[in-house]
């Protein structure tokens, strides 16, 4: 008989590889990054799309991800094994999305900016993966950044998250 | 006859002239405060006392109509403030009236706030204050730059939201 706790270790465990391993397959790239997380996590067949596609794919009646309605949830849901992405479409140019890494929240900045600088801290967040295309080096992240990491003050509540049924 | 005529169409070009008139928030525009001006806006801002700075709205009359309230992180991070105090409070930008009524805040820093970096227009003026504030996001984060909701003017509550 399948011990539970053993198998939700082994689920958050297999969260945290798939994060990494899609960041490390697309370290510049947000959307295909994200494709190689889902498909690792239970859906081999999940077609690619890009960040403005999937947020708005999820976004749609009948796509099986529903809304996750504070990032304290989310950070519950990703320790339990559960995937959820956040992110932020733009419907005029490109989006970004991220997937929620299991672990306690930390802060956020504290990494170079370029020249030495050091981005400041909006507080504690849980972590994040995904890759960018972005050079803002708060937008990539194998689980060391957070899921505030990748946007602007203005943008952060326009940022939502979506977990699968 | 001809006078009033003129008078007339020169008065409903008025609003014409001044609805149509905007203004970008500009860094030429913005000097420092005085250290008691600095302590008056509270703790927060005497913290970064050495980077807050007033910016002026002018009106479509030259009048300044409008005050911001910035901390320059652009020069905080030049001046690496933040490598030994990662956790240090940035107020956000604060929106007052010609009396020095608080009316509002933008919702980053400005003109920075990495990774954002926000162009704010003070729009459709009436009555000698802008009605809308534009704010577009022109920063390098992961996503493209964007025009954000803009911020408008709700006369019962005196403010900009």
């Amino acid at each position: 008989m399948a011990d539970p706790a053993q198998s939700k270790a082994d689920t958050v465990a297999a969260l945290t590889k798939a994060g990494q391993d899609g960041y490390d397959a697309y370290p510049k790239d947000c959307s295909h990054s994200i494709w190689v997380m889902l498909k690792l996590m239970g859906s081999p067949d999940e077609p690619y799309r890009t960040a403005n596609d999937l947020m708005r794919y999820m976004a749609s009646q009948g796509s099986g991800w529903h809304r996750v309605l504070t990032v304290e949830d989310a950070s519950k849901l990703a320790n339990q094994g559960k995937v959820v992405l956040g992110g932020l479409a733009v419907p005029a140019g490109h989006g970004h999305v991220v997937m929620v890494m299991p672990g306690p929240p930390h802060a956020s900045g504290g990494y170079d900016t370029g020249g030495g600088a050091v981005q400041r801290s909006m507080g504690a967040f849980p972590p994040s993966a995904s890759g960018a295309s972005s050079s803002w080096p708060g937008a990539r992240s194998r689980g060391e950044k957070t899921v505030r990491d990748p946007w602007p003050a203005a943008q952060w509540p326009m940022v939502t998250f979506w977990t699968r049924d | 006859m001809r006078r009033l005529t003129i008078l007339v169409l020169a008065m409903l070009a008025l609003p014409t002239a001044a609805s149509a008139y905007s203004v970008r928030l500009d860094t030429a525009r913005c000097t420092k405060l005085t250290p008691p001006q600095v302590i008056a806006l509270g703790p927060d801002w005497s913290a970064l006392a050495a980077y807050v700075q007033r910016c002026l709205v002018p009106g479509p009359d030259g009048r300044t109509a409008l005050t911001v309230d910035v901390v320059r992180l652009d020069r905080a991070y030049a001046a690496h403030l933040f490598n030994a105090h990662p956790d240090q409070k940035v107020p956000d930008p604060v929106l007052r009236d010609m009396s020095g009524r608080v009316v509002g805040t933008l919702p980053e820093g400005f003109p920075v706030d990495p990774p954002g970096v926000l162009r704010v227009t003070f729009a459709d003026w009436s009555g000698g204050r802008p009605l809308r504030i534009e704010l577009f996001e022109a920063g390098r984060s992961a996503v493209s730059p964007e025009r954000l909701p803009p911020m408008r003017w709700y006369p019962g509550a005196n403010s900009y939201r």
